[in-house]
């Protein structure tokens, strides 16, 4: 429990967009793939997943077809739009910055002021 | 790029709720159903990982109402639930109701009623040509204290000597013109 991480808000999307990038994805594979590519270190109520993936699909970012999963049920397949993609690459450039400022900030020393 | 999103939520909101509802339905449940098969895997009876699933998913009717929130169809729901309420109420008073609205349409013809006539009779401009232009003379009699119609014309169409020339710095004034139309029913 201790090694698991609580997602800042606003990084929803950023992990979702990822996740979807790598291949279309389900709702429930969103989250499988998510914890997969942490290595279990990054929850997410998967429950909480549904308003963001509309909330994407309204944006125009992800594209939603019906389709059917490995386990052979009807399922929402979610894959990205080229709006998607641009908009993904803007995320991760914001982020970068994000964590360069604070990795700069937690690193100063008093002798450096 | 919003008008038209926003014409597409009302549009869906109006001709494919149902589908919507059901398709958020169907999305969910297959969530827990995928995920409930995982747990079964992990050794798990159906009906604990069923309950785990459910458990894990969190608030389902939240996250529906979240989802519908996002959709932005939320508000012409609730739109239309006040609208099914206020009309249920309209229909449990009905005796106060019909005499409240009987009430209002009175109102409501007695002022459009009242309305017609003032704007004929003050508001629209006479049927001729130029109305603005129409003026009506009034002269006040030497050791009289009474006002008599002297005369009427139209600055247009009649020659000019029917009036002296001590009216004329009268005539160019706006004010007597303005005069001449609250005046006409004295003189015509």
């Amino acid at each position: 429990m201790e090694s698991r991480a609580q997602i800042l808000p606003g990084t929803l999307d950023l992990l979702i967009l990822k996740a979807v990038s790598l291949g279309p994805l389900h709702g429930y594979g969103v989250l499988l793939r998510i914890g997969q590519i942490s290595n279990g270190a990054l929850v997410i109520e998967q429950g909480a997943l549904y308003p963001a993936l509309f909330r994407l699909v309204r944006k125009g970012w992800l594209k939603a077809t019906w389709g059917v999963s490995e386990n052979n049920q009807r399922a929402k397949f979610y894959e990205l739009t080229a709006a998607g993609r641009k908009r993904l690459r803007e995320e991760i450039e914001d982020w970068d910055r994000l964590v360069d400022a604070i990795a700069v900030v937690l690193k100063t020393r008093p002798e450096q002021l | 790029m919003t008008v038209f999103s926003s014409l597409r939520t009302f549009l869906d909101f109006v001709f494919r709720r149902s589908q919507v509802e059901a398709e958020m339905e169907e999305e969910f449940r297959s969530h827990l159903r995928s995920r409930a098969d995982d747990l079964e895997h992990r050794g798990l009876s159906r009906g604990e990982a069923e309950r785990e699933a459910r458990i894990e998913f969190g608030g389902y009717q939240r996250y529906k109402e979240e989802c519908r929130e996002r959709l932005g169809t939320r508000v012409l729901q609730e739109l239309a639930a006040d609208v099914r309420y206020g009309l249920r109420q309209l229909h449990r008073n009905s005796g106060v109701n019909i005499v409240a609205i009987l009430i209002l349409a009175l109102g409501i013809g007695a002022t459009t009623a009242m309305f017609c006539v003032v704007d004929t009779v003050l508001l629209r401009p006479l049927p001729y040509r130029q109305p603005g232009r129409l003026v009506s003379f009034f002269s006040v009699s030497a050791g009289s204290l009474g006002i008599c119609l002297h005369q009427a014309i139209t600055l247009t169409g009649e020659p000019k000597r029917t009036y002296s020339k001590a009216w004329q710095p009268l005539i160019r004034a706006p004010i007597l013109s303005r005069v001449t139309v609250l005046h006409r029913n004295s003189w015509m």
